[in-house]
């Protein structure tokens, strides 16, 4: 059956998809990088993937199938395209085993702790599972569900830890540091924007491709709003050093909340805001490998691939990121080595391909 | 462990009895090979058998250019 949705539907997947990880990680790495000017770090780095989510936009033209890998098969040929594929499988099964690990590692240090972090990831492979089982319209629909709650609890953490904030925490503005400043923005789109080419496999499903284009760059646009908001926030609130020492930096900022002696330590705020945008990531990952797989092994139906993968990323995320340092450590390394490779190299060859097919009927 | 063992053998079973009549022909054919390698996976995954590491097998196939990255934004970072 083929899933259609509409281009709102797909701007909150956007949206949720940038936000995932995001917005626990790239306050402390931008600012690591930037200090006092970590947020303008962000602000360089989503105008970069504005860019690059526009780009990402002309490879999908006029094709009437919404299978993304059968695009690129015609687009490319058999060969070409299925290197490609396997290029962004192991990009993406990076991603989503590491989502799952993170929000896994986190719940056990900040929230549940004690709990086993292997049992907190089955229980978020699990929910991941079931819904790409439920199928990409489900998938947008609940997205659609939780986007006020998403927003609210951003807005609300952006307000409440205002009285908290010193400006002179964030000066000199551009002073100092204007070569890290501008270094940080590589790990930065690597986290956010890189990673929207899981979007790619969603794009086809679009009722108006046109519209859909806008809203790819509207869902990016209103993230990365939202993680310069949070990344000025945390600055001003505990200060370079602060925002450095701690790997959730955001969650700390939520524990600043004092309002009146009454509203306090509503931190949980940060962590629903992760939990919903990291369980729409790892579904919306989920559902490309499970769509890539069916397409790479000729199989009918997509639901057949569902456990075993996610039987294969539970294991892989319980073995091979042993904790937090060697995360981070992964982040500035190998993840964002492996994120440019894919990203460009997808965006260039797809769009090289394009360029040479209209040549060629020009020619005609 | 023993506990961890049994009950991955049990979630096997059930799970071949509930997706076995969903799938027909190829489908149900690529379902066994790649549940029985997820499986087995999995089981490594949980009695600490050292097999190859996905990880680690990236870090390995791009490590000419990780370490020059790697120093390369060093500076920059506090």
């Amino acid at each position: 059956m083929e899933q259609k949705i509409s281009s709102i539907q797909f701007t909150v997947l956007v949206f949720m998809n940038t936000l995932g990880t995001a917005i626990i990680f790239i306050p402390t790495i931008a600012t690591r990088y930037g200090r006092e000017n970590g947020w303008i770090t962000v602000i360089f780095a989503t105008l970069l993937g504005m860019v690059f989510i526009l780009w990402l936009t002309t490879l999908i033209g006029q094709e009437d199938d919404t299978n993304f890998f059968k695009i690129m098969d015609n687009r490319v040929g058999k060969l070409i395209s299925y290197c490609l594929i396997l290029l962004m499988v192991s990009f993406i099964f990076f991603t989503t085993f590491a989502n799952i690990w993170s929000i896994a590692q986190f719940v056990s240090l900040q929230i549940l702790m004690g709990t086993p972090p292997q049992v907190l990831a089955l229980i978020s492979t699990f929910t991941g599972l079931i819904a790409v089982r439920y199928g990409l319209e489900v998938i947008v629909r609940s997205a659609e569900i939780f986007f006020p709650f998403t927003m609210l609890s951003l807005t609300l953490l952006a307000l409440l830890v205002w009285p908290e904030a010193q400006l002179i925490r964030v000066q000199p503005v551009m002073q100092l540091n204007q070569a890290a400043t501008f270094v940080g923005v590589l790990p930065v789109i690597a986290l956010t924007y890189m990673e929207l080419i899981v979007m790619l496999v969603v794009l086809p499903h679009v009722n108006d491709l046109r519209q859909a284009k806008k809203a790819f760059l509207i869902g990016g646009g209103l993230a990365g709003f939202c993680i310069i908001i949070v990344t000025f926030a945390a600055i001003a609130v505990l200060g370079v050093d602060g925002t450095v020492r701690h790997a959730y930096s955001i969650y700390v900022l939520g524990q600043n909340i004092q309002i009146a002696e009454f509203f306090e330590r509503i931190e949980v705020l940060v962590a629903f805001i992760w939990f919903i945008t990291i369980f729409f990531k790892v579904s919306t990952c989920f559902y490309f490998l499970s769509i890539a797989l069916q397409h790479m092994l000729k199989v009918k139906n997509y639901h057949s691939l569902t456990v075993p993968l996610g039987m294969i990323l539970l294991a892989t995320a319980m073995t091979n990121l042993p904790n937090i340092f060697y995360d981070f450590e992964m982040m500035n390394s190998t993840y964002l080595i492996l994120s440019y490779i894919t990203g460009l190299t997808v965006a260039t060859v797809l769009s090289l391909a394009m360029l040479i097919r209209k040549y060629k009927e020009k020619v005609k | 462990m023993l506990f961890h063992v049994l009950l991955l053998i049990t979630f096997i079973i059930v799970i071949l009895i509930y997706e076995w009549k969903h799938y027909q022909g190829r489908d149900r054919y690529v379902f066994v090979m790649l549940f029985a390698l997820a499986s087995i996976y999995l089981l490594a995954a949980i009695v600490d058998w050292r097999i190859p590491e996905y990880v680690q097998g990236v870090d390995f196939l791009l490590s000419p250019l990780k370490k020059p990255l790697q120093a390369w934004l060093d500076q920059f970072q506090i």
